[in-house]
């Protein structure tokens, strides 16, 4: 069964059509990439798919679930946690507490464990997820650093160890290559491979096409709100429509 | 000489009110992102129920129980907390400068409440004589130094407590979301619980601190409610360093004690008149200073974290 099921989702703003009923469904396990030109409605379907944002029509179901009409965290708490495009996160705080942050339990970040130290307890096991994650990716040794004071490339690896921290199912990456040094894209390639190893499913957003070819199982194509072309990689690349959009009409 | 000494004493109290003050404001805009121009309005929340619950003067209201001050002193949080979370739901709707007019409105109205409902409140008239705590016990002067304690010991209080809370995972969520909002949200925060949860606990400490204001003045009428001390106390949070920890108590005795000075200096009444007015050119200047010269405040958030951001890491 697929964890993520869009159906016939569109999104109005006005008279304009961000969106217009796209469907799509990604399968558990996989990794699938929403690639097409500025403008074509693939961070408005985001928004949307995760409660930042109400469709105008259709359902988005997760986990078979209909999560339309949630609150943002309401859909994070079922497993789906996404990531935007400018990767600031907790800017005043060190790449650790940032971990720390997205790491904890709701129960445990109250006001009243505050208050009554309950939360002790429970921020040992996440204290050593951080250490595991912040090794993993080479940031160990910035952990003390504060978000504003990291040079570009750390910030975006922080920003993925965050949403990471969180222990997602499903995380939907928001243009994780743009701005990304194009030496450091294979490390980003084989980073999302092998968090989707570990069982997480991912749904992308790129504008790179190589980086996308290289790491999706399926792709879809957006081009002005709608979906004109899904696949496998290697069927996309051959697909004249999508040819057309991104290099024109041969004429 | 101990006319001196008792105008310090005064000084040190009121500095130590303001301190508690710049405290909570330091939660609530510091912390957690919710710069708050209406806080006096829950001191004067706290301040009318303290009052209209302890009072023993006045019969001429419709309610005076003469309950004892410590019920007064948790009536006064707890109506301040409840004024919190009902004025809490509509405000925290609106981020930046929309909750800055609204809290400032709000404030507005309870004033104008305290002045139209006299057969609650006395109206612009008011109550005074109101009695201190242990006043019996130490008589005159010595009272004086009694409040003192009494205010410094609610400074120390309130410091812990709120550094309890800043090296909780309760006082980093709200640095985070502070700056971030939507990637809170994406990692399943629920803000807004959260925000509403800092403002009432604000309210109650603005509310627990509006007894000891009393003590210190000794009547309370509406006009003691204007938007002064807010700026005030937002001067004080400033200068001390907006986010650090010890800023707000740092700032509150800068403030205070610089600016209450200028009343040590003696003469005719038309010069009494101008250096009244003297004390806000001074807070002017000094927050012209400040802001040229350490423009995050005597301390700031960084220094005040970086221990605690180093030792929990390893």
């Amino acid at each position: 069964m697929s964890l993520l099921e869009i159906s016939g989702v569109t999104k109005a703003f006005g008279g304009l059509l961000a969106v217009r009923e796209v469907s799509m469904s990604v399968e558990e396990g996989s990794i699938v990439a929403v690639i097409g030109p500025n403008g074509a409605g693939k961070t408005s379907l985001f928004n949307v798919v995760t409660g930042f944002d109400w469709p105008t029509s259709g359902t988005v179901r997760f986990d078979g679930e209909d999560i339309g009409g949630l609150e943002p965290w309401q859909v994070a708490r079922r497993g789906m946690v996404r990531t935007f495009q400018t990767p600031v996160g907790f800017p005043a705080l060190t790449v650790w507490e940032n971990l720390m942050v997205a790491g904890t339990k709701p129960k445990d970040e109250s006001l009243l464990a505050a208050l009554i130290g309950s939360w002790k307890t429970a921020e040992k096991a996440v204290k050593g997820r951080a250490r595991q994650l912040l090794e993993d990716l080479g940031l160990w040794d910035s952990r003390q650093s504060i978000i504003s004071d990291l040079p570009p490339g750390d910030v975006k690896l922080t920003d993925f160890a965050r949403q990471l921290m969180f222990e997602p199912r499903m995380l939907l990456l928001d243009e994780p290559a743009s701005g990304v040094d194009p030496s450091a894209i294979g490390r980003l390639a084989d980073l999302i491979r092998r968090v989707r190893d570990q069982g997480v499913t991912v749904l992308v957003i790129d504008h790179n096409i190589g980086f996308v070819l290289d790491i999706a199982d399926v792709v879809h194509v957006m081009a002005l709100g709608e979906v004109i072309a899904s696949g496998p990689p290697e069927e996309i690349v051959h697909n004249e429509n999508v040819i057309e959009i991104y290099l024109g009409r041969p004429r | 000489m101990t006319g001196v000494l008792l105008f310090f004493v005064g000084v040190l109290t009121l500095a130590g009110i303001y301190a508690i003050l710049a405290m909570t404001l330091n939660l609530e805009a510091g912390w957690a992102g919710m710069w708050d121009l209406g806080l006096v309005g829950f001191v004067a929340v706290g301040a009318y129920t303290y009052t209209i619950l302890t009072q023993t003067k006045f019969d001429d209201v419709i309610i005076h129980p003469q309950l004892p001050i410590w019920v007064g002193m948790l009536g006064a949080a707890a109506a301040a907390a409840a004024f919190a979370s009902v004025i809490g739901l509509p405000t925290l709707r609106v981020r930046g400068e929309y909750f800055l007019i609204t809290t400032l409105a709000f404030a507005e109205v309870v004033r104008q409440v305290a002045v139209n409902t006299q057969t609650i409140t006395r109206g612009t008239i008011g109550f005074s004589e109101l009695s201190r705590p242990l006043e019996g016990t130490f008589p005159g002067t010595g009272n004086r130094i009694v409040l003192l304690v009494i205010v410094w010991i609610g400074v120390v209080l309130v410091y812990l407590l709120l550094r309890r809370i800043a090296h909780s995972p309760y006082g980093r969520l709200l640095r985070g979301f502070r700056d971030n909002d939507p990637v809170a949200r994406s990692l399943g925060k629920a803000t807004n619980h959260h925000r509403l949860r800092t403002y009432i606990l604000a309210g109650a400490l603005y509310g627990l601190t509006a007894p000891m204001y009393l003590w210190y003045l000794r009547s309370v009428t509406p006009h003691l409610f204007a938007p002064d001390i807010t700026f005030v106390t937002w001067t004080a949070l400033v200068i001390g360093g907006i986010a650090s920890k010890r800023g707000p108590i740092i700032g509150a005795v800068v403030l205070l004690v610089l600016t209450e000075s200028v009343s040590l200096i003696q003469g005719s009444a038309n010069l009494a008149v101008i250096l009244a007015s003297m004390r806000f050119v001074v807070l002017g200047l000094l927050l012209i200073l400040i802001m040229r010269f350490r423009p995050n405040g005597l301390t700031d958030e960084r220094s005040a974290f970086a221990t605690v951001q180093s030792s929990d890491s390893l």
